[in-house]
């Protein structure tokens, strides 16, 4: 099928999820990070990963732009125009998971409450033509009920200058152990 | 019944006779918590349910080309289903016959033989052994019986089932009134063709595999186990189905025998499946693209979510929403489910699109309720001397009787769990027997040589 015979609207979202794949592409295969990119971003990753673990909410969306997206293949290779993944957001979605963690029936995330912990490693960033390219390893810690849920992974993260400051337009978890099976992840974010 | 387990072509029935225990443990109205808790059930079933009966193990259109595979599981069995070059359809152990490798680590990919990893034995699409390095180290090669186990396969619609029953009930009656829901499920696609997703999304809870079956059917759960879920539709000023006052709701459950049941939401909404999404990512960028289509016939539409239909097919598969969930035992304790999104490939674009998005949402709002129930149900269950559950609603109160015996009963009733208890104690009361099919058995020289020897012992 060609580009061509999409109408407008649904070629905008093809072209959104072909950027989503190309900026993940790019920034698997980066060299070394450039220093004042990474200096730029790597406060704001930081400030996503403890806002989030403290259910600092409103906080932590404010990190994000109206246009924001959060997806988490359920391959590293996947492509989101053409696999199902276990979430693609758009900023409604993710304030609803901010409200449903605070919502007393949402049962599996709630009485008792979730501990987490994201555990961010090095970030490298690069300079874009709209902003920064950035990534890190990342691993998560899930206490509840029941045994602990630790995950590994990498989160590519795409920011954006704001008149408050770089906030994120794209992040993008990537989490190997998905190919395998893990308990639901309801409180992931 | 050939019982002597070295001969390939063995027919088992494994395992005691349970008659007594069985119709102890499943009453009509009450059920024994030991079928959650007890390790010697789960080992049973794994033989009499998950081998004994016929299991859903993939859909045709998974491998549409010879040489194309997937790997599936059969209790604890690796299932190989294969697409041979004659077009047909296999089920392969995934057991290597000389000393029980698994030939294939992935979930699938075409191959053109499957060769093993440890000593290089080679086997062909249809099962048959081709090539072994060494072979004169073998006395009487031929007499050995390599060519790899295979489980029977039946087809109904595209689905893909698979037993290890020496003699299976037929497809068709087994599936006996599930059998046209079935075909009407895949006669929703455009041009009867239903696609499923390369990647399926797994996920694992804490508790028996039974707890699926107990909920496929519940229509009351979702007012209150999913009130956050619902929550979030009010929210968006959608009023989603799960929402409504389970009372007064006209859906109704069916059983279908044999353990099958269907819930039809359809009743209960008559503006059709579209009219209850919520706000989705990119919905509103897809409805425009629709409709600048043209497209305008509401059963299109419909096409982006499910069907609002709840067909469940025991033992081992679910259908919700725009997937399909198969159930995989691990363990008493222990259940894995795998969600199977399904597509349409000769619709337009922005339905297989929409349809990716559709079922995040209750897999990151609703799933994790129910996985949240089922484990605090097997924790429940802990407690020995609370040895029984009730399993009796609707029953003289609201269930109807046909007359072909099924029951139908509102979204309260516990019909269902009756109806595939009942199964699961046909299932496991007694042995049932089993036999690994082979792809030359009969006319292997293998087979002439056990038969010629038969026959010299008959003559002496
Ligand atoms: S175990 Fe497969 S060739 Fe030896
Ligand atoms: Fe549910």
């Amino acid at each position: 099928m060609t580009a061509a015979a999409h109408p407008a609207a649904t070629q905008a979202v093809i072209d959104r999820y072909d950027a989503l794949r190309a900026m993940v592409d790019r920034a698997l295969a980066a060299p070394a990070g450039d220093a004042a990119a990474t200096a730029r971003a790597a406060p704001v990753l930081e400030a996503e990963a403890r806002l989030v673990d403290a259910r600092a909410y409103g906080a932590w969306l404010d990190l994000f732009t109206a246009d924001a997206c959060l997806w988490i293949p359920l391959h590293p290779d996947d492509h989101p125009a053409r696999d199902q993944a276990l979430a693609f957001d758009d900023r409604r979605r993710l304030s609803e998971r901010a409200w449903h963690m605070h919502d007393r029936q949402a049962w599996a995330v709630t009485r008792p409450r979730p501990l987490t912990l994201r555990h961010l490693g090095p970030v490298a960033a690069w300079p874009e033509a709209e902003g920064w390219l950035a990534t890190c390893a990342l691993s998560l810690t899930h206490v509840r009920r029941g045994p602990p849920v630790r995950l590994a992974g990498r989160q590519v993260v795409a920011l954006r200058d704001t008149d408050a400051g770089p906030r994120i337009t794209a992040k993008v978890l990537l989490l190997p152990e998905l190919t395998l099976g893990t308990p639901h992840l309801g409180w992931i974010m | 019944m050939t019982q002597d387990t070295t001969r390939p072509d063995a027919i088992v029935a494994r395992g005691p006779d349970l008659t007594d225990l069985i119709d102890r443990l499943v009453r009509h109205d009450v059920v024994h918590r030991s079928l959650y808790t007890d390790p010697a059930l789960f080992d049973l079933e794994m033989l009499r349910i998950f081998g004994g009966t016929w299991v859903y193990l993939a859909h045709d259109s998974e491998v549409p080309a010879p040489g194309d595979f997937v790997r599936r599981q059969m209790g604890r069995r690796q299932i190989l289903i294969v697409r041979t070059e004659d077009g047909g359809l296999r089920g392969l152990l995934n057991r290597c016959t000389h000393r029980g490798t698994t030939l294939v680590g992935e979930d699938g990919g075409c191959a053109k033989r499957f060769v093993c990893p440890y000593h290089g034995w080679s086997f062909g699409l249809d099962g048959r052994i081709q090539n072994l390095p060494v072979p004169d180290s073998y006395d009487r090669l031929y007499e050995r019986p390599f060519d790899l186990g295979q489980v029977a396969l039946a087809t109904r619609a595209g689905f893909v089932f698979g037993t290890l029953a020496a003699e299976p009930m037929e497809i068709d009656t087994w599936l006996g009134a599930a059998g046209p829901w079935l075909d009407q499920h895949a006669a929703r696609y455009p041009g009867g063709r239903m696609g499923v997703q390369r990647r399926r999304l797994t996920q694992e809870y804490g508790a028996n595999w039974k707890m699926s079956w107990d909920n496929a059917a519940d229509g009351i759960h979702a007012t209150f186990a999913h009130a956050s879920y619902n929550h979030l539709g009010k929210e968006a000023d959608t009023d989603t189905v799960l929402a409504r006052n389970p009372a007064d709701t006209p859906m109704v459950s069916k059983t279908l025998g044999h353990g099958h049941c269907v819930v039809d939401q359809r009743p209960g909404i008559p503006d059709g499946p579209w009219s209850t999404m919520r706000p989705l990512p990119t919905r509103e960028a897809l409805e425009d693209g629709l409709r600048a289509k043209g497209v305008t016939d509401p059963a299109t539409w419909d096409l982006m979510t499910g069907d609002m239909v709840n067909l469940s097919i025991f033992p081992n598969l679910i259908f919700v929403g725009n997937q399909m969930m198969v159930v995989e035992p691990v363990a008493l304790n222990r259940t894995r489910l795998r969600f199977y999104l399904t597509h349409a490939p000769d619709a337009p674009e922005e339905i297989d699109l929409m349809r990716l998005r559709v079922d995040e949402d209750f897999l990151s709002f609703g799933t994790p309720d129910d996985f949240e129930m089922f484990e605090r149900v097997q924790e429940g269950l802990a407690v020995e001397e609370e040895e029984w559950i009730d399993i009796s609603r609707g029953d003289g109160a609201g269930d109807v009787l046909g007359a072909d015996g099924l029951v139908t009963g509102t979204v309260a009733s516990e019909a269902p769990m009756r109806a595939y208890l009942a199964e699961w104690k046909r299932l496991m009361a007694r042995p049932i027997p089993t036999t690994i099919r082979r792809a030359r058995i009969e006319d292997s020289r293998f087979m002439q040589t056990i038969r010629r020897r038969e026959m010299a012992k008959k003559g002496a």
